[in-house]
């Protein structure tokens, strides 16, 4: 336990409550990426853009060590993309509003909803829900 | 003569290929040109327009609240008396794991149902185990991670 909260206080210290968002925001975009490398994995898109993560040069299966190259690769790609949700969330001035006393405020979730998906269009260049 | 340059052939393929007779994997790395960030944001571009609108959103909201009070209620109060209080004996090897399920239990309940609640789930339990677990080294974009 002693390690974890050395980890806890050493990250906190460096990275502070950005740091934290931002680990956040790279986990959620995983969670997201993957969903969808599932997604087509599963259905054999051969023209989308997940199913190359899987791919060898012969359209099987890539091995192990590739696909375990590649996963470091999104990890980096997928903190880069969640820095500049964070950075963005901050430059609003809304950093701050991650705040457990204020979820409980239906209007404060509400705002935070829309602000959140405001940034993750202008992130992405996609309209979140356009297909819902 | 002839013999030899006929043996030249495939090496200068093979260097071509970066390998070094390291065999197919490395020519796989070389002959499919994989860039992470352009399929992100192609994948993103499929993904968003699909994921649900309204209050569907909230579980992100809510566990980024919740994942910076955990945590700073940890790094500033200490978590050993909480753990003695609640009279829980977790031992060192499970302890990261239990501990980060047993603070989404407390916050499951304020989760809406729905497609992102999964996701919120194991964004939230992936965030609190790699902060516990690498500290630092949970971030791996190296050199753009300082605290500005």
């Amino acid at each position: 336990m002693s390690d974890a909260q050395k980890n806890l206080d050493e990250f906190l210290v460096r990275y502070g409550r950005e740091g934290v968002l931002i680990l956040l925001f790279r986990s959620l975009l995983e969670e997201m990426i993957k969903g969808e490398f599932l997604h087509t994995r599963n259905n054999t898109l051969q023209d989308s853009p997940g199913i190359r993560v899987f791919q060898n040069k012969k359209g099987h299966l890539a091995s192990s060590d590739i696909l375990k190259k590649r996963e470091t690769e999104i990890k980096r790609a997928c903190e880069r993309k969640a820095r500049e949700i964070v950075l963005n969330l901050k430059s609003k001035g809304l950093l701050s509003d991650f705040d457990f006393k204020l979820i409980s405020d239906e209007s404060v979730i509400r705002e935070m909803n829309h602000k959140v998906k405001v940034i993750f269009e202008e992130v992405f260049g996609a309209r979140w829900g356009d297909e819902v | 003569m002839g013999t030899s340059s006929v043996r030249r052939t495939p090496h200068h393929r093979r260097s071509q290929r970066g390998g070094g007779g390291d065999g197919e994997e490395n020519q796989e790395i070389m002959e499919l040109v994989f860039d992470a960030a352009d399929n992100i944001d192609r994948i993103m571009k499929i993904v968003l327009p699909l994921l649900p609108n309204g209050s569907a959103k909230t579980p992100i909201y809510i566990v980024g609240s919740e994942a910076l009070f955990f945590a700073y209620q940890w790094h500033e109060g200490g978590f050993e008396n909480a753990i003695r209080e609640s009279g829980r004996r977790i031992s060192k090897e499970y302890f990261i794991p239990s501990i980060v399920n047993w603070s989404w239990g407390k916050i499951a309940e304020r989760i809406p149902d729905g497609p992102l609640s999964g996701i919120a789930k194991n964004a939230y339990t992936s965030t609190m185990t790699q902060l516990l677990d690498k500290g630092v080294d949970a971030l791996v974009d190296v050199g753009r991670s300082e605290k500005s």
